[in-house]
């Protein structure tokens, strides 16, 4: 069986976790809140958009606080490797045209009958017709990069 | 309405020092600086002497009576004073555009009974007559229309007391809808005050035409949407927006009367045409330093997200400088950046302390021989000193376990373990004090288990006992000890050298002594000739095969 890793019992984070401790913890706490919040009246699709909402924002937060050097190098590592941003669809921010990328989902083509992105990829200036779109995979409304 | 400006037509003069006001409620009242004394009951020449003293039911309800900030001069009509009390917060300096901004005609009203006349109320609640036809325009309305002008006042009070029942019925209705608008617009990408709609019941029943019957001196300088938003009186507040959403649509003038009466009213400010120019709006730059200083003002915390910070910032006035929330946020993240590098710098130079030493201080004041350790664990679980994590749960329990057997001792053996422990201490030097003794002494269990009164003249004691020669004091000393040990060194390394040097020499003495004597039995040619010579070597040759 393998070691269970508890919070108390995991790798201490490196140096200057706990500026970002308050901010991380209030994500967690709004996940957990989304996590429980009745899903009654809710689209099936629907049930899942927070979780994605709140996952993408605490990514972006990791990411920027990297890139604004407000954490070290070492810091974003140990956040990665314990989940707390996902470096995989952090990666994707990193290429040309993903900048925005709202969940990896969303680009998944294989998923899709005519092996097409998502709607929310398409750039507003393309967009034919006035409405608002909500991707059914996360609920975003448009992550194109031009946006 | 200031006292600069013309005194309404039907009222008589105010006396000396009276000024008259509009409360947000609507009502008149009138406010003495020099004496401090405001009033509902319009003050008249004769009683100027004595101005009454005792009228705590006209003083205006607590509800816009606000401490510190509400003064009665307080001039909605006044923005220079008004700025002036919030210097912290505007800076003047930086946005004079508000003091001497121009007034604007806001609402106009037809006189009855005296056809191509209007009645026109400005921004700064002055009001004066106006003829479309001729584009004639008078402070002073002459007597032919005074009785007119009287009548259209005594009706827009009975409508604006009418308004205010409705408005009283429905403010807590408009403030729970504007709380509601609030937290969508939070989420919103573009967060426009402008843009925002307000639930108006009483528009429908009172009807267009009926609006043009307010007398709206109170509705004050509000520039632009926004610029005012303090966080002085949320209802004042409100209810001075849904003025403005009224009135808004009531002003119907074409471009022409509105040039021509900037230009009439400017001159009566004494102001030159280049003061007309719109002055909206701020250079970026301004604008993106007057958002980091508000920034800097409210103590955001720059590990924070936007999100989570914007409560704070929409109320201020400074929130408004940037026009975009785009723009906004590009400022915010260059603000944290710079915030980031700057704490960065501040930690850089703070004197960091071992973890160790805050844990053993709370282990000193809270263990007890009764707990064990995980039942101190679970007590106080929630204290920082136990969440620290750059110390592992093991070396907290080894901490924990080695405390509690040693407290259980009595205190003569701790001190003399004290004792020992100081003397194989090698940090502590002889300028060390109690403050600035080293971790590893802070940190030894020995030490912390002895009580602190006890302890304090154990070490001092030590550190006084130290020789002397460990401190910097006798440097001089230390410097002839180490060059004595350099020349030994060096003395060592010459034997060395020369006792090398003359096992060379041996060896190569021997080297020649060795070709000298083969020389010599090479020269020793006997009768055999060359053939004794070859025979020992044959001899030896064999020798050698043998022994490898």
């Amino acid at each position: 069986m393998p070691p269970i890793r508890t919070r108390n019992k995991r790798k201490p984070p490196p140096d200057g976790f706990d500026d970002i401790e308050d901010t991380l913890l209030e994500f967690e706490n709004k996940m957990k809140d989304a996590e429980n919040a009745p899903h009654d009246g809710k689209r099936r699709n629907e049930v899942l958009w927070p979780i994605f909402q709140i996952s993408h924002q605490r990514s972006r937060y990791i990411y920027d606080m990297y890139l604004k050097e407000g954490i070290s190098r070492d810091l974003y590592d140990w956040l990665l490797k314990n989940k707390y941003a996902d470096p995989l669809l952090i990666a994707k921010w990193k290429k040309q045209g993903y900048e925005k990328l709202c969940c990896l989902k969303c680009i998944q083509t294989k998923e899709t009958n005519f092996g097409s992105t998502c709607i929310c990829r398409v750039p507003k200036a393309r967009m034919t017709g006035g409405n608002a779109v909500e991707c059914v995979n996360c609920g975003c409304h448009g992550c194109a990069s031009s946006d | 309405m200031s006292s600069g400006h013309p005194p309404s037509a039907s009222l008589p003069p105010l006396p000396k020092g009276w000024t008259e006001h509009r409360a947000p409620t609507g009502h008149n009242y009138y406010y003495h600086a020099e004496t401090k004394t405001s009033t509902y009951t319009r003050p008249v020449e004769p009683a100027h002497a004595a101005p009454v003293p005792n009228f705590a039911p006209q003083v205006p309800p607590q509800s816009y009576q606000q401490p510190n900030q509400f003064n009665f001069n307080y001039p909605r009509n006044h923005p220079q004073q008004y700025h002036h009390a919030n210097q912290g917060q505007f800076q003047p300096p930086r946005r004079p555009r508000h003091q001497d901004k121009p007034d604007k005609p806001k609402t106009k009203r037809s006189i009855p009974d005296a056809a191509p006349w209007v009645l026109v109320t400005t921004k700064k609640g002055n009001t004066f007559i106006h003829n479309p036809e001729t584009k004639e325009s008078l402070w002073d309305a002459p007597e032919s229309l005074k009785s007119a002008i009287e009548s259209l006042e005594k009706l827009s009070l009975d409508e604006e007391r009418e308004r205010e029942r409705i408005r009283r019925r429905q403010s807590a209705l408009d403030r729970q809808r504007r709380e509601q608008e609030e937290a969508i617009a939070n989420q919103e990408e573009e967060y426009e005050y402008g843009e925002e709609e307000y639930y108006e019941p009483s528009e429908g029943e009172e009807g267009s035409g009926v609006h043009g019957i307010k007398r709206q001196a109170s509705a004050p300088a509000e520039g632009e949407e926004g610029d005012y938003y303090d966080d002085e009186d949320f209802d004042e507040e409100h209810d001075e927006k849904r003025l403005r959403m009224e009135t808004g649509g009531l002003v119907e003038f074409t471009e022409d009367d509105i040039a021509w009466q900037l230009g009439d009213i400017a001159a009566q400010y004494g102001l030159g045409e280049e003061d007309l120019e719109e002055t909206d709006d701020l250079a970026p730059e301004d604008g993106a330093l007057l958002f980091k200083d508000l920034l800097n003002d409210l103590n955001i915390n720059p590990y924070s997200t936007w999100d989570s910070e914007l409560p704070k910032l929409v109320e201020d006035g400074r929130y408004t400088a940037l026009p975009t929330t785009k723009m906004r946020k590009q400022v915010f993240g260059e603000w944290c950046q710079e915030r980031i590098a700057e704490i960065k710098k501040e930690k850089e130079k703070e004197v960091k302390k071992d973890p160790r030493v805050a844990y053993l201080a709370f282990i000193e004041a809270n263990a007890t021989p009764k707990l064990y350790w995980p039942e101190f664990k679970r007590k106080f679980k929630k204290e920082a000193a136990m969440k620290d994590v750059k110390i592992t749960d093991k070396v907290k329990e080894t901490y924990y376990r080695d405390y509690i057997s040693r407290i259980k001792t009595s205190v003569e053996t701790r001190e003399n373990d004290l004792k020992k422990y100081l003397k194989t201490v090698k940090d502590l030097r002889r300028v060390s004090t109690l403050e600035t003794l080293p971790p590893s002494v802070e940190c030894d269990i020995r030490y912390t288990v002895v009580p602190k009164d006890r302890r304090d003249p154990i070490v001092e004691a030590h550190i006084k006992s130290l020789p002397e020669d460990a401190g910097e004091g006798d440097s001089s000393n230390d410097t002839l000890e180490r060059q004595r040990r350099a020349l030994e060194d060096r003395e060592a390394a010459v034997r060395r050298e020369r006792f090398y040097n003359q096992k060379d020499i041996a060896r190569g003495k021997e080297v020649l002594r060795e070709t000298e004597m083969e020389i010599k039995r090479a020269m020793n040619v006997g009768k055999e000739g060359l053939l004794g010579h070859l025979e020992p070597a044959k001899e030896k040759d064999e020798e050698e095969g043998k022994a490898p």
